[in-house]
């Protein structure tokens, strides 16, 4: 399939150092995941890519996925943010091994992977297991929940006994907190609400012991009281089973809560990744910044969007699909604020701002005015200076209260990763924000 | 079990400040003693004895998990319940424009209901998917509304009004030619909302409008939205688990929990001083963008069966602060003094009908 000649990016360079025209305001050390502190890595995508070819008449392909890096760490959740059709699935089932990737790599404990034979695929379920979105649909509801849970046992542990088998399925039902079991076991799906089926599909990807647990929207079925529960149980079970959990979600509020690293992918690219609450708290990319605007805040009392005046437009409309297909350029162009001539016509690399933090964005200093990130030397990494003053969202002042967002900067990077290593020359005062020091 | 379901008294003296129980000039729609039953093989009591009301140009929230009856109160109100839901008991009064009168949407009868439904209150549904006809153009569509309540328009003053119609919304009239699976879903939830709004209702019933969509869309048709009811000035019902939401956008929230109020309140006093447990819990395991981050505690177990009879409190299995007459006696109904329209049916206020001030 590699021979196919994609209107893909062979003129774009992952790297940034090799980018003329940019203004070089990075930190140039190497890009360590936020997540890679937990353990061990496990799996492993390089610049992974998924291209789908128009159906008759048309000629045209669509990348839904383009050179994507994701690093998923034992004991770690990495969440994969962005709106439907941004390819967040995509990537999940790439790595699920469901679909065929066009080009790229998935390493799998350090092992490039290659799931042709039914063989090898199944080797590989054993280790990547996948968790659905709607657990009305992905469990069959003309079988009961042992059935369930025996299947994924008998074939990835053919060499267990009918009682081993019982034996365990009674320990899946355990772990994912399914008690009394006995009640549980012989029950049919619609005898499940939405939060116990979800048990049971976790239950039931756990049942081949994986390494890995891709969980594609796995709450957002659910309802909100249910929805914790959910999250943290998945989050209790990573502990215990050291998974490596990649957790694909719209919500990019959960991400904060959940997530080690967060990843924001718009249009097939990763345009952000960093910290959760980094990323959170202080959005670099344009379209993060559109993200975190758009959340509902509970604290915003009477509602920004009531009184707020009220523009219309703030919200470009959303991408078409010849801008999908044409390849050339930063996707984000049409909707976004400070696109200019080169946001069309190049396509940003994903730099590297800080030690675990990178953004693909022509117009970093404009995102974020009040960032200066000072060009160090590679040898001089400890001495990387970042200054940050109440970053203002590109949207924030229509949606949020933008004092919500500055107000957080100060309070989030006094504690956060960064703080180790960086060391400001010149701390910049604020009045109002308080200083970040 | 013979423990009347509303045990509380109301003071004369009090009653002009529970707006909740009282006929103000402004209301526009009240509900009352609001019961519906899904008969079956077990009767499921999926609203009970539910009181509201909705004022003029305001929006109203109702929150609650799936199951919770908040979908069934919506249908109940546009008296759209077909077999096998039944109302049992209550009138839902509609204040009609100029003249006054108040009609009991329960008892209108076919044609009378056919012409109050879209000109007085319309609908918007949960997925606009669905709520458009897939094989018929959005022309037609709108062309359909038109003859089915306002025969006598010639075809290019429909098409003229439809057009108008979508431009309200903000969407271009060259769609009007298109079908609906050739919109995004935003574009396809603007027409429905641009439908629903076809003849200028005073009540909008919205029923999860925004649930499908992504963020940003949700943020657009949210802002649309507002933006209309400032402009036209309608009533919104405004349906959604997600209680974030409608912090943001409601004037006053009703949180329901199996198939009764748990609280209702004026958002702000939701925000500050949530009274109910069930209240407390949903806005303890909201993850939110803002401020520090604080400990998220969800709700453990899941909302009880309605097909069973529940002595006392239907949230005691789940809630923290149960204590012992709660698994015995329907909570009593507490109005919040000192706060118009705020009341909460939980024993931990006491039994008198009356909390003290803050």
């Amino acid at each position: 399939m590699s021979d196919l000649s994609f209107p893909t990016d062979t003129n774009q360079q992952m790297s940034p150092n090799t980018q003329l025209g940019y203004s070089a305001l990075s930190y140039q050390g190497d890009f360590v995941s936020a997540a890679s502190s937990r353990g061990r890595l496990v799996l492993e995508a390089k610049n992974l890519t998924k291209v789908y070819k128009l159906g008759f008449p048309s000629k045209d392909y669509i990348s839904a996925v383009r050179n994507a890096n994701i690093a998923l760490y034992e004991k770690s959740v990495v969440a994969l943010v962005g709106e439907s059709g941004s390819g967040k699935s995509t990537i999940a089932s790439l790595l699920a091994g469901q679909i065929p990737k066009t080009s790229g790599e998935i390493v799998l404990n350090g092992n490039s992977v290659n799931v042709k034979s039914n063989r090898k695929f199944r080797a590989y379920k054993s280790e990547v297991q996948m968790v659905f979105q709607d657990p009305f649909a992905s469990l069959n509801s003309i079988h009961k929940v042992r059935h369930h849970l025996k299947r994924p046992i008998s074939i990835h542990q053919p060499h267990l006994k009918k009682s081993a088998v019982e034996k365990e399925i009674y320990s899946l039902l355990h772990q994912v907190r399914l008690l009394p079991a006995d009640q549980f076991i012989d029950k049919f799906p619609y005898e499940l609400s939405g939060g116990q089926r979800q048990r049971v599909a976790i239950a039931r990807s756990l049942a081949a012991r994986p390494k890995v647990l891709l969980a594609d929207e796995p709450v957002s079925m659910l309802d909100v009281s249910i929805r914790l529960e959910v999250l943290s149980l998945i989050d209790d079970l990573r502990d215990r089973f050291n998974l490596a959990v990649l957790y694909v979600t719209h919500d990019i509020a959960s991400a904060r809560y959940f997530a080690d690293e967060t990843v924001v992918i718009y249009g097939g690219d990763i345009v952000e990744r960093g910290p959760s609450e980094d990323v959170t708290q202080n959005p670099a990319h344009p379209y993060t910044q559109l993200l975190v605007s758009a959340a509902p805040n509970p604290d915003d009392l009477g509602g920004s969007i009531r009184n707020a005046k009220l523009t219309a437009g703030t919200t470009k409309p959303r991408q078409t699909e010849s801008a999908l297909t044409s390849g050339i350029g930063c996707r984000f162009t049409p909707r976004c604020p400070f696109a200019d001539r080169k946001c069309e016509e190049q396509f940003p690399p994903l730099v590297t701002i800080s030690e675990n933090r990178q953004v693909a964005c022509w117009h970093i200093e404009q995102s974020l005015p009040n960032v200066s990130f000072k060009k160090i030397s590679p040898k001089s990494q400890s001495t990387a200076e970042i200054t940050l003053q109440g970053a203002h969202s590109a949207f924030g002042s229509e949606h949020t209260g933008s004092n919500h967002i500055s107000h957080n900067v100060s309070d989030q990077f006094d504690t956060d990763g960064h703080s180790k290593t960086s060391q400001p020359a010149v701390p910049e005062r604020d009045s109002e924000d308080g200083t970040v020091a | 079990m013979t423990i009347p379901f509303e045990k509380h008294r109301i003071p004369t003296s009090d009653i002009g400040v529970s707006g909740s129980l009282t006929t103000s000039s402004a209301s526009l729609l009240s509900v009352r003693d609001l019961s519906v039953e899904y008969r079956g093989e077990r009767t499921t009591k999926a609203v009970k004895n539910v009181n509201f009301e909705l004022r003029k140009g305001e929006i109203l929230g109702i929150a609650g998990e799936s199951g919770c009856g908040k979908s069934t109160l919506a249908y109940a109100i546009t008296n759209m319940l077909k077999h096998p839901a039944y109302i049992t008991s209550g009138e839902v009064l509609y204040a009609q424009g100029d003249s006054g009168n108040t009609v009991d949407i329960l008892r209108l009868e076919h044609e009378q209901l056919r012409n109050f439904r879209w000109t007085e209150i319309s609908m918007v549904f949960q997925s606009a998917m669905n709520a458009l006809n897939p094989v018929t153009s959005l022309k037609k569509q709108f062309s359909d509304i038109f003859l089915a309540h306002k025969p006598g328009m010639t075809k290019a003053e429909r098409l003229e009004k439809s057009i108008r119609l979508l431009e309200m919304v903000g969407l271009n009239k060259n769609i009007i030619n298109q079908f609906p699976h050739e919109l995004s879903g935003g574009m396809r939830q603007r027409v429905v909302i641009a439908m629903a709004l076809c003849y200028m209702p005073n009540i909008v019933i919205m029923d999860e409008p925004t649930t499908a969509l992504d963020v940003v869309i949700q943020r657009d048709i949210l802002d649309e939205i507002i933006r209309l009811q400032k402009e036209l000035n309608f009533s919104i019902i405004f349906i959604t688990h997600d209680i974030s939401l409608l912090l943001e956008i409601s004037d006053r929230l009703l949180i329901m929990y199996a198939g009764e109020i748990a609280e209702q309140a004026r958002t702000e006093a939701i925000v500050s001083r949530a009274l109910h447990p069930y209240t407390n819990g949903i806005m303890l395991s909201i993850p939110d963008l803002y401020g520090q981050r604080r400990e998220l505690r969800g709700i453990p177990g899941m909302p009880p069966d309605l097909s069973l009879d529940i002595p006392g409190c239907p949230f005691r299995p789940r809630c923290s602060e149960a204590f012992e007459p709660c698994s015995t006696w329907p909570p009593p109904k507490i109005f919040v003094a000192n706060e118009p329209d705020h009341f909460v049916r939980c024993h931990k206020y006491g039994s008198s009908d009356f909390m003290g001030g803050a």
